[in-house]
């Protein structure tokens, strides 16, 4: 596991031990030390992660949108293949499985899109599916396993990602890729280090983190851990916004400009206004109702702005018709009142069968399907839609993760045009965006110190020599006490 | 006893290649008549690539949460009523380290003294050792000293740096069974007693270090610890025959004065260079001692 070893007679000290645990623990690569030429294509960027990758042997990438990930990640892929000779199992989300096989297929990578086992025949080769069907595989023949987009894992339920775990366990080459983690994100690094065997998740809490006195349940990095947490994040991941985040040129990953447009509603506030429940008017009826923020007054207030936000996200449709349009509704009658306005529009929701969900997901990338309605639970994560750059959102959720997540199904790089993002809302619910705004600053504020952090640590990403005492010391006969 | 990964004894010394925490955690209580060492100044200097290495260190908070129990340790092992004596500085921070981007002093004297009081040691003395701001600009170019500040833009500049010398005590109901430091008029005049209890040391030498021994290939000590200064701390505090302890040892500097005033001396050093060098140091300031006829193994003012 990790490389530090305590020798014996810490144990006078188990305070002091264990401070110099947190500073010291460094994982061990445990990939190829002989790295085979890779393809030429790879920017450079993404040869560094790949190189990185193979040598760690287990190891995340944390590439943000656009920077080609699964590329480096079906390179990596098929290094493991040829130094296995066994095949690679890569895990993607619905629909995004035929566009990693259409990538490979155009990079000259042997990789299979399958559904089931039977689907695995010949040579050794990457073998892509859907999380949702790693139930039809046997896993211990795989040489190595891809988690792409990663970050998926949180929001399956705890036991499918400790099933995820344990069934992986055991395969030598683990590579997970996904987006730049939130900072403050534990949970998702924890996931992540747990999959890859480098440590569990409460031993990394334990290590780095401390129970937040005012925020019940929230853990923070203590403060003297910050650096050593960051530099161990290092010892096994890569993390680019950039590639300047590695020292290499930006040059062609400048996003195209984003506009944001807010659309209100105004509430009708004298339905259900409720009476007063305090002071001398206590009773009585009050005129207009008082929205608070709480999720149940949050819920009614949506219910109640439903069908006037669904016209207003089919009008932004209707006064642009050329253009692919993708819809992100938070719940289910919110796309139904939406789909009801848009004539050809076509949802994919949580309960439908798998085929559909992808033939449609798919049909909507190939851009044969021009309006999609769907959630960004179901289809904000991985999926490449660069060619539209319309979207709308019915309503928002307090959300940041999913909001940033869906925004950048277009806003990435390879978008060639000006993304367009339209957001439905009432006035009485100004305080999700108020919130939504806040914790984007919040991200980016953290974002920007945890680059600064693992940029120096991937730099000197040198490993302290651990302290293994051998002799027994022998004291002279003078000492007394 | 801990475990080291190396040590080495003569008749009156023994040093041991460890991590002084835990060794000193090993050791016997109340064994100890007096300690004197310079410590890692924080994160100054990285002294090794060690994961014990004090210096190599995120930031102060981290430094202290270490050093703490090195101060714990010490006054377990420190006979009751004796004392302990560092030797420290303060730190010039600038823009570039700081969060808020500005420029000043890190009080880590202060910071030394407030930890030794958290962890019962009781704040004994603070002897400032004037140091010459010529030289010191020369030195470090720093801002803070700089004549043309001086004259266009004086809010920047500052004054020099002392260095000082923090004395704690251990204080303890036993201390009475502790034999009394003594000082025989004959060898300690008066007009000794009134230099040595000075406030301020005026007259001592930044570069009266330990500096033969250093092979020509082998790396300088980044800072050790003036011969002269440790001299007078040794001979005002403990008896000749009693043991002083260096945590910190370096490259022997407190071991040899220890030794050439006849006292017994044990260090730890954590680096296996600077142990080594420690070794040779204390072998041949023990032969010195015996032949009665001291090397030159000062450098001196004029080095
Ligand atoms: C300020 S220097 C002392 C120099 C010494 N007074 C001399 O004159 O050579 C501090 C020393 O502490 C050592 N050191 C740092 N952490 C240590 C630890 N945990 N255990 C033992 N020595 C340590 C460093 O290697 C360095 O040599």
């Amino acid at each position: 596991m990790t490389s530090h070893v305590l020798s014996a007679n810490t144990g006078i000290l188990p305070e002091y031990a264990d401070l110099i645990a947190r500073k010291a623990v460094a994982f061990t690569p445990r990939g190829f030390d002989q790295i085979p030429d890779l393809h030429p294509d790879l920017f450079p960027h993404q040869r560094a992660v790949t190189e990185f990758a193979l040598h760690a042997g287990c190891a995340a990438m944390f590439l943000d949108t656009g920077l080609g990930k699964s590329f480096s990640a079906l390179e990596w892929g098929r290094v493991v293949v040829e130094k296995t000779n066994k095949p690679v199992i890569m895990l993607a989300p619905l629909a995004v499985g035929p566009q990693h096989e259409r990538e490979a297929r155009r990079f000259g990578i042997d990789a299979k899109y399958i559904r089931t086992a039977d689907e695995i025949e010949g040579p050794a080769r990457i073998y892509i599916t859907n999380y949702e069907r790693i139930d039809n595989f046997l896993v211990n023949q795989f040489g190595g396993v891809i988690l792409d987009e990663s970050s998926i894992l949180k929001s399956f339920a705890g036991v499918t990602t400790r099933k995820l775990i344990s069934l992986f366990s055991q395969t030598p080459y683990r590579l997970c890729c996904t987006a730049t983690p939130a900072p403050n994100d534990h949970t998702e690094l924890g996931q992540h280090s747990a999959f890859l065997g480098i440590m569990d998740a409460p031993e990394m809490m334990s290590r780095w983190f401390i129970a937040d006195q005012q925020n019940a349940g929230k853990y923070r990095l203590k403060k003297p851990a910050v650096k050593a947490f960051w530099r161990w994040v290092a010892s096994w991941s890569r993390c680019v916004s950039l590639p300047s985040d590695l020292g290499f040129p930006d040059d062609g990953y400048v996003l195209p400009k984003i506009r944001t447009y807010e659309h209100t509603v105004k509430a009708d506030r004298t339905i259900n206004a409720g009476e007063e429940s305090k002071g001398k008017l206590a009773g009585q009826q009050r005129l207009f109702r008082m929205p608070d923020t709480s999720a149940t007054a949050i819920h009614a207030e949506k219910r109640l702005t439903c069908q006037d936000r669904a016209d207003l996200v089919a009008e932004c449709v209707d006064s642009d018709p050329e253009e692919q349009w993708l819809i992100w509704c938070d719940t289910d009658y919110d796309a139904d009142a939406v789909a009801e306005r848009i004539p050809g529009a076509e949802e994919v929701r949580g309960s439908m069968q798998l085929s559909l969900k992808e033939s449609r997901l798919d049909a909507f990338a190939q851009g044969s399907l021009r309006v999609l309605i769907t959630k960004p639970s179901i289809a904000g994560y991985g999926l490449n839609l660069q060619g539209c750059a319309r979207m709308a959102f019915a309503g928002l959720s307090f959300s940041y993760e999913n909001y940033y997540q869906a925004i950048r199904r277009c806003w990435r790089f390879g978008q060639k045009r000006e993304v367009e993002v339209h957001i439905a809302m009432a006035d009485t619910e100004a305080a999700i965006k108020r919130v939504i705004d806040r914790k984007s600053g919040d991200h980016l504020a953290m974002k920007h110190e945890m680059q600064i952090a693992m940029r120096e640590a991937a730099a000197n990403s040198r490993v302290l020599q651990t302290y293994e005492p051998k002799q027994e010391a022998t004291l002279p006969a003078w000492i007394s006490a | 006893m801990t475990n080291v990964l190396d040590q080495s004894a003569g008749t009156s010394w023994n040093a041991y290649n460890a991590d002084t925490v835990e060794f000193t955690a090993g050791m016997p209580t109340n064994s100890i008549d007096l300690s004197v060492y310079s410590p890692p100044f924080s994160s100054l200097y990285i002294y090794s690539e060690s994961e014990r290495d004090m210096g190599n260190v995120d930031s102060h908070d981290e430094f202290f949460a270490t050093y703490r129990h090195l101060i714990r340790e010490k006054l377990r092992i420190t006979k009751p009523g004796r004392l302990t004596a560092i030797h420290v500085k303060d730190l010039v921070f600038y823009s570039n380290s700081s969060e808020k981007g500005d420029r000043g002093l890190y009080h880590f004297t202060g910071e030394c003294i407030r930890v030794h009081v958290e962890e019962g040691w009781t704040f004994h003395r603070l002897i400032t050792i004037w140091r010459c701001p010529v030289k010191e600009m020369q030195k470090t170019k720093s801002d803070r000293l700089l004549y043309k500040n001086f004259r266009t833009d004086a809010a920047r500049t500052g004054g020099g740096m002392p260095e000082y010398i923090a004395v704690f005590r251990k204080w303890n109901e036993a201390m009475e069974n502790t034999p009394a430091v003594v000082h025989p008029p004959s060898q300690f005049p008066l007009d000794v007693w009134q230099e040595w209890a000075s406030p301020v040391w005026m007259d001592t030498h930044e570069t009266n270090v330990l500096n033969v021994g250093a092979k020509n290939d082998e790396e300088r000590h980044l800072c050790p610890m003036p011969l002269d200064l440790t001299q007078r701390i040794v001979l005002q505090y403990s008896n000749p025959g009693e043991t002083v302890y260096s945590p910190f040892m370096g490259i022997g500097s407190e071991g040899v004065v220890a030794v050439r005033e006849g006292r017994k001396f044990l260090g730890t050093e954590l680096k296996p260079a600077y142990f080594k060098r420690a070794v040779r140091n204390l072998q041949s300031a023990e032969e010195n001692q015996t032949a009665g006829d001291l090397l030159d193994t000062f450098s001196g003012d004029a080095a």
